[in-house]
């Protein structure tokens, strides 16, 4: 059924606080596989996760920012960032990877109701 | 009046020890009392510490594990969790532990370790999937 062939990830935590992340990311690379519309929507402290200044020592851990770039390769680009969470965070649409549509918090609920199935990370 | 009956798929991603944990459980246990079918429960991230045959819970309080177990018994439910985010915690089967030349294994049998494509079939075989985290 192509109704179900859709999926929003909800990404809210900070890249390298744990590995919610990166495991997150790990299921949306997966779900490519299995979905024909797979979209990312990053909210609260997860904008920092698309933060283009970011500079983990990779001897610890995986640069994320490295495997969000290599989205277009898995068809994957339908990103989405939540305004609210970028101004509480003073971070500036343009400081983000991928560029990312900015959607206001009153349309956040009809880009939830686009999918028909929803996952948090 | 008939009571339509609804396939769900549950993904858990709420440590063993949180309230999402226990909460996933009750929704399961309530929805096959009504009827509802469940099509697989899917252990991610840190819920996939839920498969450890050797917790030891105290007595007095709730072992989720064990009650997991016995509802997939009772019902006939598919329980597995994540390959790779059980076995970056130390969550192996027999099959991953002579994979990798482990010294044990240690996943309780009602639990198997699948793919993250087994989790996606289900969610698209589903009528509804929920999460708890």
């Amino acid at each position: 059924m192509s109704s179900k062939k859709n999926i929003l990830f909800i990404q809210t935590q900070a890249p390298y606080g744990d590995q919610q992340a990166q495991e997150g990311l790990d299921m949306i690379l997966g779900a490519s596989a299995f979905y024909d519309d797979v979209a990312i929507i990053f909210v609260s402290d997860g904008i920092w996760q698309l933060c283009q200044s970011q500079a983990p020592n990779t001897k610890y851990r995986k640069e994320l920012a490295k495997i969000y770039q290599s989205l277009e390769f898995y068809d994957i680009d339908k990103i989405y960032v939540d305004a609210n969470s970028l101004t509480a965070r003073d971070v500036k649409p343009e400081e983000l990877l991928l560029t990312p549509k900015v959607i206001e918090q009153e349309k956040f609920n009809s880009l939830i109701e686009q999918y028909s199935q929803v996952l948090t990370l | 009046m008939q009571q339509t009956s609804t396939t769900f798929c549950i993904l858990v991603t709420a440590a063993p020890t949180s309230q999402g944990a226990l909460s996933a459980l009750q929704f399961c246990q309530a929805a096959v009392v009504k009827n509802h079918t469940i099509n697989r429960v899917f252990f991610y991230g840190d819920a996939s510490l839920i498969a450890s045959a050797l917790q030891v819970i105290p007595q007095d309080e709730l072992a989720l594990a064990t009650k997991w177990c016995e509802f997939a018994k009772q019902y006939n439910i598919t329980l597995q969790t994540c390959v790779a985010t059980s076995l970056r915690r130390g969550i192996v089967d027999n099959n991953e532990a002579t994979r990798h030349a482990l010294m044990s294994s240690n996943t309780l049998p009602e639990i198997e370790i699948a793919g993250l494509g087994q989790l996606f079939i289900a969610m698209q075989q589903a009528d509804r999937f929920l999460q708890f985290h």
